[in-house]
């Protein structure tokens, strides 16, 4: 009995999972829409060029290559057509009916099949794009496009990946888009759709991420959430970028803060010069610290402190890059530097006229990344805040004393450590251009 | 009759000569300092060898420390082997027996009394608890560091005969 009721409730919850589960998947083909099969047949050629046939094989094979890339859509491999394509003649004719669309779709086993036919001359090459249903025989969507022969493929492309929302069979809406100034490359979900102005584009239903880009201005991008039957709109103005190449010169101060506890925190002070490329910085520092490292003796006499330094001298190279502006007044930046250091160890003394012994010299090299906001990039003077990290591959030698009570002197004993450490600080820059 | 008198002269000479380093001899306590490479303290008393232990209640060690030194020991020491250094240390710190230092009681800038002395402890210091009475023959010098506790001076190093 107790066996029979066990197996009962086992049945029961197989059937809930099998339920959740077919619930689960339906609706995510719901949302996403089913997948589409596209072919692209060869595209008749009009322009009486024989040097621009290459282009009606050539254009289906970018539209297959860049449709392949689209969530949804299965593209036919161009090498099945061969075997249809005297069939049917649509490559011939560039007319196609109901009937021979139909064959063609379901000896592809595709959905959907791309048609185009083609005229112009190098400088204009015009291309006449239509998907059109397998099953119905229904043109889709179509596409005019015009573009000298060097953009042909990026226009061709940008005409397809904006007809696949179609294509894919989901729910979609428009999206106008605009840009001050226009001609803007457009991107959406990362694909280039075409160049500003755009239309009323078919999107599917959902988020979408859209970028405006444009040589010598600072791009935008925005997140919009397209409905069914929507229509919406995105003008972005994009402003003036002011990268250029430029020479400067200028001063910084740091809190240089090592790790090791035995160095204390000290300004670090440096003059530079750089030369930007676009976006690329080169530049060339020298600089300088004191670093305090006071050494406790523990002594019958009680405990004396000794005043210790480092005389830090430096040289360093750093390259940056500024990957974009938050706005006309602030670019953030990051790079990594690099170079040589002297370090002389220094004492107080009483029985040196200059009151100042130097215990030990030595070679230093550094390395490390670092990060900053330059305020005001583009005026003749700018400000910049950075921080870095300081890693030094090599160990630095510091004497210590230890007391030898009244038994003479101070023992002296060799120690080492690294000169690791983080320094934030900032400067100010002067340009030449 | 010429070489007689020329002989006389040298004679005269050498013998005096001889006289005077014989003199010499007798009296004089080392001139160096202990320690090498370091300025010289002057010590002044007790200049002579030999006291009586009458007198040790009420004689002094005094000295004369430079300004430049923050912090100064008086040493005393087993006579039986002067003392020796290395560097800025001893080579027979064994034969420290006793002293007083910076900031022991009785210590005073130039001068300790001889009743103000303290056994050494043996490690690196004076045991203040344990005063020490001068009784036989010692050596004794003074040495100073400066304020970060580097060995900056020191005296020669005088003998004293403590006598009953």
């Amino acid at each position: 009995m107790i066996k029979n009721i066990f197996q009962q409730s086992e049945k029961l919850l197989f059937i809930c999972v099998f339920i959740f589960m077919t619930t689960l998947v339906l609706r995510t083909v719901s949302l996403y829409g089913a997948t589409r099969t596209v072919g692209a047949v060869n595209f008749t050629n009009h322009t009486g060029s024989s040097g621009l046939q290459y282009l009606s094989t050539a254009l289906p094979e970018s539209i297959t290559a860049t449709l392949s890339q689209i969530k949804n859509i299965n593209v036919v491999e161009r090498g099945q057509l061969t075997a249809v394509v005297k069939e049917i003649e649509l490559g011939q004719t560039g007319l196609f009916d109901e009937k021979s669309v139909k064959k063609t779709g379901k000896i592809l086993q595709a959905d959907v099949l791309f048609i185009g036919s083609y005229t112009g001359n190098p400088v204009e090459v015009i291309l006449s794009l239509k998907a059109v249903d397998v099953k119905t025989g229904r043109v889709l969507d179509g596409k005019v496009v015009k573009a000298p022969l060097k953009d042909l493929f990026d226009s061709t492309n940008q005409a397809a990946t904006s007809m696949s929302a179609i294509i894919s069979g989901a729910a979609i809406g428009t999206l106008s888009i605009t840009t001050t100034p226009d001609g803007a490359d457009i991107y959406i979900d990362g694909l280039p759709v075409g160049k500003s102005p755009i239309i009323e584009t078919k999107l599917p239903e959902g988020k979408h991420t859209i970028k405006a880009v444009k040589s010598g201005f600072i791009e935008a991008e925005t997140t919009i959430t397209v409905g069914k039957n929507t229509r919406d709109t995105w003008s972005p103005y994009l402003a003036e970028s002011k990268v250029r190449n430029r020479t400067d010169i200028g001063a910084n101060v740091y809190y240089f803060i090592p790790f090791n506890e035995n160095l204390k925190a000290a300004p670090l002070y440096a003059i530079f010069l750089g030369q930007s490329f676009q976006r690329l910085y080169m530049g060339a520092e020298i600089g300088y610290s004191r670093i305090k490292h006071d050494l406790d003796i523990s002594s019958p006499f009680g405990t004396l402190t000794q005043e210790r330094w480092y005389d830090y001298f430096l040289i360093q190279g750093h390259l940056t890059y500024a990957p974009f502006e938050i706005n006309s007044y602030l670019q953030p930046y990051f790079g990594i530097f690099g170079g040589w250091g002297y370090l002389v160890d220094y004492r107080k003394s009483s029985t040196h006229s200059d009151d100042e012994e130097k215990l030990s010299s030595q070679h230093i090299w550094s390395l490390g990344p670092k990060a900053g906001l330059t305020i005001a990039p583009f005026s003749k003077v700018s400000l910049f805040l950075e921080t870095r990290f300081l890693f030094t591959p090599q160990k630095v030698e510091r004497k210590v004393y230890e007391s030898r009570g009244i038994l003479g002197g101070l023992e002296e004993k060799q120690t080492v450590y690294y000169f690791n450490a983080f320094s934030i600080g900032g400067g100010i820059k002067l340009y030449f251009n | 009759m010429k070489l007689l008198k020329l002989l006389s002269v040298l004679y005269i000479l050498l013998f005096s000569v001889v006289l005077l380093n014989c003199g010499g001899d007798e009296e004089e306590q080392p001139k160096s300092p202990i320690f090498s490479d370091v300025e010289i303290i002057t010590l002044y008393t007790p200049d002579a060898i030999e006291i009586s232990s009458a007198d040790t209640s009420n004689f002094k060690f005094t000295f004369c420390l430079p300004s430049e030194v923050s912090y100064a020991v008086l040493g005393i020491f087993y006579s039986a082997v002067p003392i020796e250094t290395n560097g800025n240390t001893f080579t027979n710190p064994d034969n420290l027996i006793a002293g007083s230092r910076t900031g022991l009681t009785g210590w005073g800038r130039g001068e300790v009394s001889a009743s103000n002395l303290y056994e050494f402890d043996n490690i690196d210091d004076f045991n203040e608890n344990k005063p020490f009475s001068l009784s036989g023959t010692y050596h004794w010098a003074v040495w100073g560091y400066d304020k970060w506790g580097n060995l900056t001076h020191a005296s020669e190093q005088w003998e004293v005969i403590i006598t009953y």
